[in-house]
């Protein structure tokens, strides 16, 4: 199954960085994407700003970011996370069910995480596009 | 590309396909029943068309004692004994990155509702190293798996024992295996 939702990052230094794009293409038997990122950053002493997810490179998801132009007075005015994660969620059943890729549940997930403790989820079907979010 | 790939373990191993069944059964083998109120003493894979999969493989099987204890053929033992090999099921997850996993859970519930406990039957998992079995029933009982480090191929070995509650099949049971990767 080709991976449809991937992710969108923005870093501390301006640069954007996509999944499947330039040095962030899946290699096979290489750290993944995101954990190549993420050591990309530390070695270079940034953090990320933003994170999105796209599907099928058309529909684009947000969190809340960091961003420093925003266009609403809303954006403006919301609370800032203080860190941003990615990873992918999936399931299958054993007895009774399909459990090919194909078939299980198979969710890419980014989330906000605040000061606060709190953290924002938001989860898209791997197979549709359809999101939901969470408050952990 | 993510895949599962669940297998009964045995002499031959015996790849539970998409539409086959994890039977657990009596002392006589395949599609034989097991007691009400007592544990699996054979474990198969059964096919669409009801073919016993595992025919030949020698398939394992674990069998629930008690909270500490289990039966996988060679009597009583200490759940802490029980080798991978040793384990009914085997979970294969693999990805063509090299990826960690954490909070992977495995439990049964009731095939629609995954918070829901499984009908008419009793359920018991215990991980390789673990020492006592997990009643895991519904996703909030869930028996939790260990993490695994980067590595594009990893391996669950779970030891799996079913006990019927009451009489006839029991249709609304199924096993789920969750986890998160990146």
């Amino acid at each position: 199954m080709i991976k449809k939702v991937r992710w969108i990052a923005s870093l501390s230094n301006g640069q954007t960085l996509y999944e499947e794009r330039g040095n962030f293409k899946t290699i096979d038997g290489e750290l993944s994407p995101w954990l190549r990122l993420l050591s990309y950053a530390t070695e270079n002493n940034l953090s990320i700003t933003s994170i999105a997810l796209t599907f099928d490179e058309r529909t684009r998801y947000n969190l809340p970011s960091l961003g420093k132009s925003p266009k609403f007075h809303a954006f403006a005015q919301a609370a800032k996370p203080i860190a941003f994660n990615f990873f992918r969620k999936m399931g299958g059943d054993v007895i009774e069910g399909a459990i090919d890729q194909e078939t299980a549940d198979h969710f890419a997930v980014i989330e906000a995480q605040y000061e606060s403790g709190q953290i924002i989820q938001l989860w898209v079907d791997d197979t549709n596009g359809n999101a939901w979010t969470l408050m952990v | 590309m993510a895949t599962f790939t669940f297998t009964l373990q045995g002499s031959s191993d015996t790849v539970i396909g998409a539409t086959d069944r994890l039977q657990f059964a009596g002392a006589g083998g395949f599609d034989s029943k097991v007691t009400v109120g007592a544990y699996n003493d054979s474990t198969h894979v059964k096919s669409s068309g009801n073919a016993d999969d595992s025919s030949g493989n020698t398939p394992r099987n674990n069998k629930f004692v008690a909270s500490g204890t289990g039966d996988w053929g060679d009597g009583t033992e200490s759940l802490t004994a029980i080798l991978d090999a040793e384990c009914a099921l085997k979970i294969n997850f693999s990805d063509a990155a090299s990826v960690a996993i954490t909070d992977a859970i495995f439990y049964a519930y009731d095939g629609s509702t995954t918070t829901a406990v499984p009908t008419g039957v009793t359920f018991q998992a215990a991980e390789q190293g673990d020492s006592a079995w997990t009643n895991a029933e519904g996703s909030a009982a869930a028996l939790t798996l260990t993490d695994q480090g980067a590595a594009t191929s990893h391996d669950y070995f779970i030891a799996v024992s079913a006990s019927p509650e009451s009489v006839g099949l029991k249709s609304a049971f199924a096993l789920r295996v969750e986890l998160t990767y990146s």
